[in-house]
């Protein structure tokens, strides 16, 4: 008798104990899980941008120019793909999710293919007729032997009709007129010519 | 008898003693949590920024570039009655500090003295925030082990805009930012900004770039000035810091790295059964004293070789980028001063909050990769 209790003890204190470790091993991998998550995506940066975007244009009146200094979505901006592009209401070529209004997009690639799926691209309806989404910059392509070919216009630079998000920090200018919202950058670093839409 | 009691009451208190650990931790994390997420306001966002600095400061290097700061960017606004930046931070919080609408020399210095003293307690609190440089942040556990070279950190922590109708060239060209904080103490202190901010034994520096406030700069493209004419001046109030790591120091956090992975070997050897660590021991040195094994163990030396040539490399220019960065300071009597002619071993990097114009490009040169969103 004396014996079973014995072991009925040591059975009680061997399972306690297997218990309060499954429950630390838990608790240790749910907070690596949460430490591991605290670093935002790409995607949640991206979509961050689209919020920034859309809450700046919201508060513009007609006439109105502001800055937004935006942070690239990526930790290594010089690869980045990820652009801002943007569609009036009766432009062709928009992605189907803006429905019939102009839209905003933040997608990860060029088009509106990249901006039509949910997990690439994030876009925002806008108050205005047309829009237009411009960088000046200058482009390049790439030829074998690690040999660049330069692309300059008579005006020094040439015009995309998308923003790269290539740099640690852009200034992207917004101006609303009645009928149009503009967002644009200046001088932007140099990008690889099919990163330029047109 | 009463050994064997002691025995048992000891193996019973363990799983308790367990239980009260898990729950002191657990209540301490939900205690930080609710103290983060429920500061608001103006002192909230600086406590809970100082609190998450001191965090990523304290959590161990390897870790700690996933550590996220919890600081934002102060917006400032100085600018006539019914002015609000609107072109720097529409629809965005702001402080607003008023400035009177005249002109004539002595009204428009009044308003440049309030901007030197707005930026003077902004690159103060800033300082402040970031532990006063005495707190090292790194943005990669990489550069520690010198696998990478070594990056700044970098923040943004205000951005002061000017919105005086068009006065603005007039009112910056008035601002004698250095004179003011060599010639002024923060509220309660018995040092001036200079003073604060420069203290030699850390390598920490102020520097304020005049050519910013004195047209050469901001003003040199002409876009610039029509921008600045018409819709206002801004500037940035940034704090970077740069540690380079010496060879020692990498060698250091290369073996304590080394050490960590073999006791974890060792740990888990350990509990594999003692058939399974025959085997695969004798697996291993049959592998390693094959033709094919001494090839590969050649390989790895060679391997070893380059890596440290690369480490090497990566230090030399990390010590390069620091003397880079931290090359001209404003000493505590308020000269622009060369670090290196004032005897400070730039290659062991530096901290410095400074004072630049708002431009993207511009940080760009400083702060490769803001820690926070502007």
């Amino acid at each position: 008798m004396i014996k079973n209790k014995k072991g009925e003890d040591k059975l009680l204190s061997e399972f306690l104990g297997v218990i309060i470790a499954i429950i630390a091993v838990g608790i240790l991998v749910y907070a690596g899980y949460k430490f591991y998550s605290l670093m935002p995506s790409e995607f949640d940066n991206a979509k961050n941008i689209a919020d920034s975007l859309e809450s700046k244009i919201k508060v513009l009146d007609a006439g109105d120019s502001t800055k937004n200094t935006i942070q690239s979505p990526c930790r290594e901006p010089g690869v980045c793909k990820w652009n801002i592009q943007g569609w009036g209401k009766d432009q062709p070529g928009r992605p189907d999710r803006c429905f019939f209004d102009s839209c905003i997009c933040v997608c990860n690639g060029l088009g509106s293919e990249a901006c039509q799926d949910s997990r690439t691209g994030i876009c925002r309806k806008v108050e205005a007729e047309n829009v237009d989404v411009k960088m000046s910059t200058r482009t390049f392509s790439s030829l074998e032997g690690g040999k660049i070919e330069a692309y300059v216009d008579e005006g020094g630079n040439e015009v995309c009709k998308n923003i790269a998000l290539k740099s640690a920090l852009i200034d992207v200018k917004i101006f609303k007129e009645k009928d149009k919202l503009t967002l644009s950058l200046e001088n932007a670093n140099w990008i690889e010519k099919e990163e330029c839409a047109k | 008898m009463e050994k064997r009691v002691k025995k048992i009451r000891r193996a019973q208190l363990a799983p308790a003693t367990l239980i009260t650990m898990v729950l002191v931790i657990l209540g301490f994390i939900i205690l930080l949590y609710v103290l983060i997420s429920t500061s608001a306001g103006e002192d909230g966002e600086y406590n809970a920024c100082k609190l998450s600095v001191l965090t990523k400061a304290s959590t161990p290097d390897i870790v700690q570039e996933r550590v996220p700061l919890n600081c934002r960017t102060n917006k400032v606004c100085l600018g006539y009655d019914g002015k609000d930046c609107d072109n720097s931070f529409a629809g965005e919080k702001i402080e607003k500090v008023e400035i009177k609408e005249c002109s004539g020399d002595t009204c428009i210095s009044d308003s440049a003295r309030k901007f030197e003293e707005i930026a003077a307690k902004q690159m103060y609190r800033c300082w402040d925030m970031m532990g006063e440089g005495k707190l090292k942040m790194y943005n990669d556990a990489d550069i520690k082990l010198g696998l990478q070279s070594a990056d700044n950190f970098c923040m943004i922590c205000t951005r002061i805009a000017v919105d005086a109708e068009g006065k603005e060239k007039e009112l910056l060209d008035k601002v004698d930012l250095p004179g003011y904080l060599k010639g002024n103490k923060p509220e309660g202190e018995s040092e001036t900004y200079l003073q604060k901010f420069t203290d030699k034994s850390i390598n920490a520096y102020a520097r304020v770039d005049e050519a910013s406030f004195k047209g050469s700069n901001i003003y040199a493209n002409k876009d610039n000035i029509d921008y600045i004419e018409n819709k206002g001046a801004e500037f940035a109030v940034i704090y970077t810091q740069i540690n380079p790591q010496s060879y020692q120091q990498v060698l250091d956090n290369l073996f304590k790295a080394g050490a960590t992975m073999a006791g974890g070997g060792f740990v888990l050897s350990a509990f594999a059964p003692s058939s399974v660590q025959g085997v695969v021991g004798g697996a291993a040195s049959r592998v390693l004293l094959s033709p094919a094994g001494l090839y590969v163990a050649g390989a790895a030396a060679i391997g070893a070789v380059v890596e440290g040539v690369y480490i090497a490399s990566n230090i030399y220019e990390s010590k390069t980028a620091a003397a880079g960065y931290c090359g001209e300071f404003t000493n505590s009597q308020g000269e622009s001063q060369d670090a290196k002619k004032g005897g400070v071993n730039t290659a062991q990097g530096c901290s410095m909050v400074q004072v630049v114009p708002y431009d993207s490009k511009e940080i760009i040169k400083y702060c490769k990769k803001p820690a926070n969103k502007p």
